[in-house]
């Protein structure tokens, strides 16, 4: 205890002994000597920040003597740190130059240190703006699945999560505003994402293991959808957009404005959107039976709506402010199919029954956040960031007007980052984060039985320059409890696929009388995150980004406990907790391990001039993979258990679904993206972008639903009034697949879209015109659970008009 | 000198979280506890297990007990105290009650709208020459009654009325279902339906062909209905044959014996005679031991017995209704004793009554027999205190939420059988004794028990 206090008081003494300086002046200009206005010019490390004049000028004040560090940015210039040693009279006439840059930088928000897609040992990318506008869809995957390194897990345009370098599912964590969405989108593909893209300001991707900042479930990535719900300024703005899709009749209303007056802000958002099942160019299913009709995915309609209030108190230092969110979604379950047997004849007339059920999902979610950055001008703490959430989200899912299933998630999240004045030149902090989840699932279909996941961390990082080098560290320890007082083993009668036909509609098992044994289950976990990381300015506008990590994970609630059918995955799921015993499912007796990444990032980026590129490869070695084995054996559906003595539901189509085992394997997944931009000449811009993934056992064997090889090429012109872009992407055939996984051809996309900007009063306004795939293919995607019943949509274009003032 | 401190605290509270957490890092601790299993019915092996030769065959019967907040229900062999199998229903029953036989439980899922049935295996056929005895594997039968809000079931001996109350939100308007075992046993749906055109929190008692059924305004406020009719069984249907003027003001409560039928008001019991296919209504009002909003809204009675018995809150009245009279008994009841299980017992001869502070009140139960036959002579009361069985020495506030003693009683001899939540216990008591004779520990918190078996007949009390 001696040795911290004695460092502690070195180290105060060395942050106190600084004096004050006057000021920088400076001016900011590009290559030509022209000013750029409205540069941010940040002192690193303080709170200090300023942005150019018309002339592009711009004046610290108050800062101290001594070594400082300045980041210079602005739209569609490459970044620039400046090293100074800043004499106690000021310094005056700092002159910068910023290189003009292809690559859009936009600053992420989902990381504490500094990030952007140039300057990141970590590769990241944001969507924001217009491009965000135009790319919005209903659901969260359908809208990044165009970001590099990034596929949609398609689910008929109803569902869809964003799959990061093949991972998704617990790997993969959303967020809103740095806070998880709090929904249960993470234990099943048919249950919706909770974070609407048409309200947000940007959406960033973090590709690779951020466990460091956020934990277990984001070993494989975190996609943070950021709005502006807790405004940070109260300058009076609005965004609206109206959009009407051909292919579903979308019709999508979309507004937001911030105000406020003296120091409080205001915030408001709402959307509304509806569609109907949309249109395809033939057979939804692969096979199609003879009675199946071309043209349309059944229960693929969907309605949603939401709104967001927020306010904030706007301080000197910072703001703190709440906020208030519902959303409310309705959506159809497409191929709600109880058997997954497409294959066998007997089951056809069976298919046609479901494709008649309209199943459909009903949503809530009712979400509260409090937001807060305090920056303070003295002491050790130069900062502190506060966020908290409450979550409530429920869904049911409803069958012929009877609620099955119901899934509710109760969820608390705190994260306080501290942040310390740089210390011989070291900026960073500690975090601390809890986050408790209360999960259920009550009804036929509950899968996975009712659980409590509490989860403590700490996190520590830290960054430094050191001459061209910028060296990012950072370590994080966690506690995760997992607790479930009621996991059931049910004796489900399992049996192999020999005779499988003869088990349509009843069930003579000859044995006695079935037990479910139950079980009190908890489980601690204690995970740990290392990660190292740098980037190596190398040459004027290059640079080197190397990320090594460690990261842990504790396998989440249902992939630990479930055991049931899972519709949404049209398979029988059986956790971690058990294995098989000779076609027999008991406790597993095996320690459940903690999934270990590790993770080598390697990005090397070009930033300025009229050509810039982004290459990353990874390798990632993952122990303890956690993923679904098909165990080849058969369990019923339990579809109308509960229902059997009632009078008005006789079904007597229960159907049976391959029984999947949760099995921890290790697997190496490993891959590149990359990213070519050349500004052809002043209007038009060439955009090529590609992005690779092989996941595989080690043992042998790959990973199901990996997305295949994908190019593209995207040409955008851009001048006066006139704006457009035409996109084909390629995506290859994939046939690298998992045991009874089939291969799926490849298919070409093209996208086009055109906008018109004109002003009305102080309004600035743009109406568009955007298709999607023009060409009309029918295409089916290896990612999605429900490749072989739900396609893409068809040709569908869109008109639009959007405006902000 | 401030900063430093807080420095220095801030480190240590990081050192501590951290040392905490380090302990173990990168481990993982499983700590898994098997509790009891759910036993489920396999609906397809019974079946070629019935049991038809009868060696030795219980005649203390078998109890049903259904777990607390669980679908699940156990049958238990009151004889040796086994388990004899375990049945999980739809829902959490809020209620079991008994066949008129007794060979079948009722379990009531008031809030889903499901009566399903247990078949308790034990019963005898009329087999001519001789009562013959059935003893069975219990089973769930496929019998379901599905009806909005199941609430008030009342027996004779041969027939069920069971009252759904219906529900206001989504208008689903009450109705009767009046069954009989043989209904149960052959999974008829040729039972006999009163259907009412709007809900209500009501009561009914079959008399044969007949059902008297209560009446509520459409106008009224409550769903307490206010007025009683008789009904005649049409095929499986019932017509009204005649309503009574005689108003019944919140009425709560119904029993029958041979030749009434009550029925508990606000201000004083409502009863029915039955002399044929004559009915006649006439009110027994509130008498002087009534004070403030006490009320008649529990009555019991049972078909050989001239007495009903009626509650208002924890006061007990023994109600003549041939003689037109109403007397307070004293059951010698403790300080803030709430009655929560009651019936008569020991073939008759006794009336037992269960509080919430854990005691058995045992009374004896005189009939009419012994009334004063001159005048001066001090009249024997009807119900005599007999006995008061403390059944548990433990904290009575321990009770867990939700639960409360539970009684269920003998239709064959002296015993009586309590659950005990606050121990998930099981006792069995001997009235007789006024003793508990045996705790059986349950593996589950239990919620509800009835007895079923083979009834022995009672004794007539009637002259």
């Amino acid at each position: 205890m001696f040795k911290p206090t004695l460092l502690t008081a070195g180290v105060f003494a060395a942050l106190t002994s600084t004096a004050y300086a006057d000021s920088i002046k400076g001016m900011v200009t590009d290559a030509a000597g022209k000013p750029i206005v409205g540069a941010r010019v940040q002192l690193i490390g303080t709170n200090g920040e300023t942005r150019t004049d018309d002339s592009g000028r711009f004046v610290l004040a108050t800062i101290n003597a001594g070594e400082a560090e300045l980041h210079i940015e602005a739209a569609r210039f490459a970044h620039r740190n400046v090293h100074l040693d800043v004499p106690a009279q000021g310094l005056d006439n700092l002159s910068v130059v910023l290189l003009r840059t292809t690559i859009e930088t936009i600053d992420v928000k989902a990381s504490p240190f500094h990030a952007s897609a140039t300057e990141s040992s970590l590769p990241v990318s944001v969507l924001a703006g217009d491009a965000l506008k135009m790319r919005q869809a209903a659901t969260l995957g359908d809208t990044l699945k165009n970001e590099v390194g990034v596929h949609s897990n398609f689910y008929g345009g109803v569902s869809s999560s964003p799959i990061i370098r093949g991972l998704d599912g617990p790997r993969v964590l959303v967020t809103q505003n740095g806070l998880d969405a709090g929904d249960a989108s993470r234990v099943g593909p048919d249950h919706n994402v909770s974070a609407e893209a048409s309200t947000a300001t940007q959406i960033e991707v973090l590709r690779g293991p951020a466990t460091l900042f956020y934990g277990s479930g984001a070993i494989g990535g975190v996609v943070n959808v950021v709005d502006e719900r807790i405004p940070t300024d109260n300058t009076t703005r609005a965004e609206w957009m109206l959009q009407r899709e051909s292919v579903n009749n979308e019709k999508l209303a979309a507004g937001s404005l911030v105000t406020g007056a003296g120091n409080v802000g205001v915030y408001i958002d709402g959307f509304w959107r509806d569609n109907d099942s949309y249109s395809i160019p033939g057979f939804a299913e692969a096979e199609p039976d003879a009675g199946a009709v071309k043209g349309k995915v059944a229960n693929t309609a969907a309605t949603a709506k939401g709104f967001t209030l927020g306010s904030s108190y706007l301080l000197e230092n910072g703001y703190v402010g709440l906020s208030y969110g519902r959303l409310d979604r309705e959506y159809g379950i497409p191929g709600h199919s109880h058997g997954g047997h497409e294959a066998h004849d007997d089951h056809a007339d069976e298919a046609e029954e479901h494709a008649e059920e309209a199943v459909f999902a009903d949503l809530t979610q009712h979400r509260v956040q409090l937001l807060s950055e305090l920056n303070f001008s003295s002491g050790l703490i130069r900062a502190v960031n506060t966020r908290l959430a409450f979550t409530d989200y429920e869904h049911a899912e409803v069958e012929a007007g009877i609620v099955g299933t119901t899934f509710s998630n109760q969820s608390t999240e705190a994260r306080i980052e501290l942040l310390h004045r740089p210390f011989q030149e070291w900026r960073g902090g500690l975090s601390l984060h809890y986050k408790y989840s209360d999960f259920d699932a009550v009804g036929a279909e509950a899968f996975t039985p009712p659980s409590e996941t509490e989860m403590l961390a700490l996190g520590w990082m830290e960054e430094h320059h050191f001459g061209p080098w910028l060296v990012q560290l950072g370590a994080r320890i966690e506690r995760v409890t997992i607790d479930a007082t009621d996991a059931l083993l049910p004796d489900i009668g399992a049996h192999g696929d020999e005779g499988h036909e003869d088990h349509g509609h009843e069930h003579d098992h000859g044995h006695d009388a079935e037990v479910i044994r139950v079980f009190d289950v908890r489980q601690k976990f204690t995970p740990y995150s290392l990660s190292a990381g740098a980037v190596w300015d190398f040459a004027e506008g290059y640079n080197l980004g190397l990320s090594l990590s460690r990261s842990q994970r504790a396998p989440s609630a249902s992939e630990l406990l479930s055991f049931g059918p899972h519709i949404g995955t049209a398979s029988y799921e059986v956790g971690a907790m058990f294995m098989l015993d000779d076609n027999e499912f008991v406790l597993n007796s095996q320690p459940i391990e903690l999934e270990t990444a590790n993770n080598l990032d390697i990005t090397l980026r070009k930033f300025s001039g009229n050509t810039g590129f982004v290459l990353n490869a990874f390798y990632n070695q993952v122990d303890n993979y956690y993923y679904q084995q098909n165990t080849g054996l058969f369990a019923e559906d339990g579809h109308d258990h509960g229902e059997e003595h009632s009078d008005e539901a006789e079904h007597d189509h229960s159907g049976e679904l391959p029984v999947y085992l949760f099995t921890a394997a290790d697997v190496t997944l490993h891959g590149f993206e990359a990213q070519y931009i050349w500004q052809v000449n002043d209007p038009f811009k060439l955009t090529l972008q590609g992005d690779y993934i092989r996941a595989r056992l080690n043992g042998g064997g790959d990973l199901p639903r990996t997305p295949p090889l994908r190019f593209s090429a995207e040409l955008a012109y851009e001048q006066g009034t006139i704006s457009a872009d035409v996109r084909a992407t390629r995506y290859m055939k994939q046939d690298n697949t998992a045991a009874l996984e089939t291969a799926t051809d490849g298919y070409t996309l093209l996208d086009a879209s055109v906008s018109y900007r004109f002003d009305i009063g102080s309004s600035q306004l743009t109406a568009y015109l955007k298709g999607q795939n023009l060409t009309d293919e029918l295409v089916r995607v290896h990612t999605s659970f429900l490749k072989d019943i739900a396609p893409l949509p068809g040709r569908s274009v869109a008109l639009g008009v959007r405006g902000s003032f | 000198m401030l900063q430093p401190q807080v420095k220095t605290k801030l480190s240590l509270v990081a050192l501590l979280i951290a040392s905490s957490m380090l302990t173990a890092c990168g481990d993982s601790t499983t700590n898994i506890v098997e509790k009891d299993p759910i036993a489920v019915d396999d609906e397809h092996d019974h079946g070629d297990d019935h049991d038809h030769d009868h060696g030795e065959i219980s005649t203390a019967g078998r109890l049903v007990i259904s777990a607390k907040d669980s679908n699940l229900v156990s049958v238990y062999e009151l004889k040796d105290g086994s388990l004899l199998d375990t049945f999980a229903v739809a829902d959490t029953p809020s209620a079991l009650a008994a066949s008129p036989a007794k060979r079948y439980a009722l379990v009531v899922q008031r809030t889903t709208d499901r009566v399903e049935f247990v078949d308790g295996g034990l019963f005898q056929e009329d087999h001519v020459d001789h009562l013959h005895v059935y003893q069975q594997a219990p089973e769930l039968t496929n019998f379901v009654l599905s009806d909005s809000r199941p609430t008030h079931i009342t027996a004779t001996d041969s027939q069920l009325a069971v009252f759904f109350d219906g529900d206001a939100a989504s208008s689903a308007p009450a109705a009767v279902a009046v069954i009989t075992e043989a209904d149960i046993t052959t999974d008829s749906n040729g039972y006999p339906v009163l259907n009412y055109s709007i809900n209500m929190h009501g009561a009914a008692q079959a008399r044969g062909d007949y059902l008297i059924s209560t009446i509520r305004d459409t106008e009224s406020a409550t769903t307490l209905p206010d007025k009683v009719a008789v009904y005649e069984q049409h095929g499986d249907h019932y017509h009204q044959e005649q309503a009574f003027d005689e108003l019944c003001p919140g009425l709560h409560g119904s029993a029958q014996n041979e030749h009434f039928i009550a029925f508990g008001c606000t201000d004083g019991v409502l009863l029915v005679e039955q002399d044929g296919v004559t009915f006649t209504a006439s009110k027994l009002v509130n008498t002087a031991d009534f004070s403030g909003t006490m009320r008649i809204g529990t009555l019991v009675g049972t078909e050989h017995a001239e007495h009903f018995v009626g509650f208002a809150g924890a006061s007990m009245f023994a109600i003549h209704a041939e003689d037109g009279e109403m007397e307070l008994v004293d059951w010698q009841s403790s300080e803030g004793a709430g009655v929560i299980g009651y019936g008569f017992a020991d073939h008759g001869e006794k009336f037992v009554l269960l509080d919430n502070q854990g005691y058995l009140t045992i009374l004896s139960y005189h009939g009419h027999e012994h009334e004063a036959a001159n005048v001066g002579e001090v009249e024997q009361p009807a119900f005599e205190f007999a006995a008061k069985v403390q059944l548990t020495t433990a904290d009575i506030s321990t009770m867990p939420a939700g639960s409360r003693f539970e009684l269920a009683i003998s239709a064959s001899d002296d015993k009586v059988y309590v659950l005990n939540p606050i121990d998930s216990s099981l006792l069995t008591v001997d009235i007789g004794d006024g003793e508990v004779v045996a705790t059986k520990q349950l593996n589950f918190t239990p919620h509800k028990l009835v007895w079923l078996g083979i009834a022995e007949a009672a004794e007539a009390h009637d002259h």
